[in-house]
């Protein structure tokens, strides 16, 4: 079943339109860069964007800086929000449960395919940016955030991580995503009701008067893919980041199991 | 259950949410080779039986065993031998019919990667859409839809196919076609459960037929015994006056419903009976029916006109 739905994934168009649009924004955003040669100060503008005129290697972590507080969790929301509901409104729900699937097994694969979409999307963004980045800006010693020196190979061990991290970061959003899929038949409901609970994370985490519930906020800790590019690694809000995604990716999990394995399929 | 029943509720009922029960304490049993009918106008709760035959939604009360499995608690084990085509067919319609079989077909446990294509192949062959198959499906009309949910229907050979409305959007040939397929199918063993709102249509082929209105069952019984003969017979003759001077002889009751047409209660009287006492008194014969109802006319009637509460 699972590698039904991944197939599914990988036939969709729009799968690769999306992850198109994703790579393409940073890839615009370079090559203004480059031609005005006018790049963010430091600490202005997407993290990391400043470094990038002085080394293309860093250009795949700017790039997913620039993606990453929007338009990744977008297509998340798009892509899981469309999971289950989407096939409800499709009307192929009920012809995959009495195939017959388990509902406990259709929900897994789903899961697994809204995990494969993000990775494969942010490994796909960051490829294109190292190529558009090597192409404009040329490769050099990097500059660590910490102003010591990192070598090539320890910046692409670094970017590998901070890839992952990324990916990582995108599961709680998923699993909200899938969640809200298995409560309505519309997938545009489900996807904006994830969207929701990003933008309502985002603003929560904004504002002073929530400091005291903000490290419990999903998104609290995307950012923090930069420590990856400290030397040493600043591990302590990344592992912060991993466990809180993990804490959100049990809870909606088990409440979209429960709501899904329970329900009246009525599309 | 005995052996020979592939489905068979007791009590079945399901209230929604606010009251409405859709269906009100069926027992329903379709027995092994049957090609039951499903009867009943829109609304009146079929569907909703057929997806809680299938584990879609759960009944509020009753049980359900289909192939001799329980439904509410092994519903993996009873959906195994069955083909479904429920409210009309769904795919993916990026991809073309013979892509989106396979995946169905993949979806299912069991069922060797091997040979998969060619069971596939198989299956559209049998519905006539082998030119069409590597066109994407929303190139397709509504009846090439239609075929192709009876080809995902009929993937793995099911023992039992459920099909609510399988004709919809088909023409006259499509559903000339189709019932062939059907009495095929029966012969080879296959047991097949066809709801349908046309009860014209199921009287031509159904050996068996259920029929349903507000939620319950009203009539299930052999076809033949539902539209045995009503012991009218109705005679058309150029001599009307003679035929019913005769008749006024005899033992039958009788109405003239025509300038030449007169209807003849014969009861359980083999209606020949008639044709010879017509004969003998020189009374010219110009046509001699048996009345047998429709199901159209099984239904009102069990039904009071359609409502029944």
């Amino acid at each position: 079943m699972i590698l039904v739905e991944l197939s599914k994934l990988v036939r969709r168009p729009r799968t690769w339109v999306t992850i198109a649009l994703l790579a393409g924004l940073p890839v615009i955003v370079g090559i203004f860069v480059k031609t005005s040669g006018l790049a963010p100060a430091p600490g202005e503008g997407p993290a990391l964007l400043s470094e990038v005129l002085n080394n293309g290697l860093l250009f795949p972590a700017a790039a997913l800086a620039i993606v990453l507080p929007l338009f990744l969790p977008i297509a998340v929301s798009v892509i899981g929000g469309d999971t289950i509901a989407g096939e409800a409104a499709n009307g192929t729900l009920r012809y995959l449960l009495t195939r017959p699937v388990g509902r406990s097994r259709l929900l897994a694969a789903k899961l697994v395919t809204i995990v494969a979409f993000i990775f494969l999307a942010v490994i796909v963004v960051a490829l294109v940016a190292l190529a558009a980045g090597v192409v404009l800006f040329g490769i050099r010693p990097l500059s660590s955030i910490s102003a010591t020196e990192l070598s090539p190979f320890e910046t692409f061990v670094r970017t590998v991580l901070a890839i992952t991290y990324i990916g990582w970061s995108m599961l709680g959003l998923g699993a909200i995503a899938l969640f809200a899929s298995t409560r309505t038949d519309s997938p545009l409901a489900a996807s904006l009701a994830t969207l929701a609970a990003f933008v309502g994370s985002q603003v929560l985490d904004l504002i002073d008067a929530t400091r005291s519930i903000q490290p419990y906020l999903p998104t609290h800790y995307w950012l923090k893919f930069v420590d990856f590019y400290r030397d040493p690694i600043l591990w302590r809000d990344v592992n912060e980041g991993i466990m809180l995604q993990l804490v959100y990716v049990v809870v909606f999990l088990g409440a979209a199991w429960a709501n899904f394995t329970t329900k009246d399929i009525t599309s | 259950m005995s052996a020979s029943e592939v489905v068979r509720t007791r009590g079945l009922t399901k209230e929604f949410a606010g009251g409405l029960v859709a269906v009100d304490g069926i027992d329903l049993q379709v027995r092994q080779g049957d090609l039951f009918g499903f009867l009943g106008p829109n609304g009146a709760g079929k569907t909703t039986t057929i997806r809680m035959l299938l584990g879609l939604t759960k009944p509020t009360s009753g049980s359900i065993e289909v192939l001799g499995h329980d439904v509410a608690r092994h519903a993996h084990d009873a959906l195994q031998g069955v083909g479904t085509l429920v409210e009309g067919p769904a795919f993916y319609p990026y991809l073309s019919g013979t892509r989106n079989l396979i995946i169905f077909d993949g979806a299912g446990a069991g069922g060797a990667r091997r040979t998969r294509r060619t069971r596939v192949r198989e299956v559209i062959e049998r519905v006539g859409l082998t030119d069409v198959g590597d066109r994407p499906v929303k190139a397709y009309s509504l009846g090439m839809r239609q075929r192709l949910g009876l080809a995902s229907a009929l993937l793995r050979t099911p023992r039992l196919l459920v099909l609510d409305e399988p004709t919809n959007g088909l023409d006259a040939q499509g559903i000339h076609e189709l019932r062939t397929m059907f009495v095929d199918l029966v012969r080879d063993g296959t047991t097949i459960m066809l709801s349908s709102h046309l009860l014209a249509e199921v009287e031509l082929i159904c050996t068996r037929a259920a029929m349903m209105s507000s939620g319950r069952i009203v009539a299930q019984d052999d076809v033949a015994e539902m539209l045995a003969p009503t012991g009218w017979v109705r005679i058309t003759t150029p001599d009307p006056e003679r035929a019913l001077r005769t008749l006024q002889d005899g033992p039958f009751g009788y109405q003239q419903v025509g300038p030449e047409v007169v209807r003849v209660n014969m009861g359980d009287r083999p209606p020949e009976l008639l044709n010879r006492a017509f004969v003998q008194a020189d009374i010219r014969v110009r046509e001699l029916v048996v009345e047998r109802p429709t199901l159209e006319d099984v239904f009102l009637e069990r039904t009071g006109h359609g409502d029944i509460r």
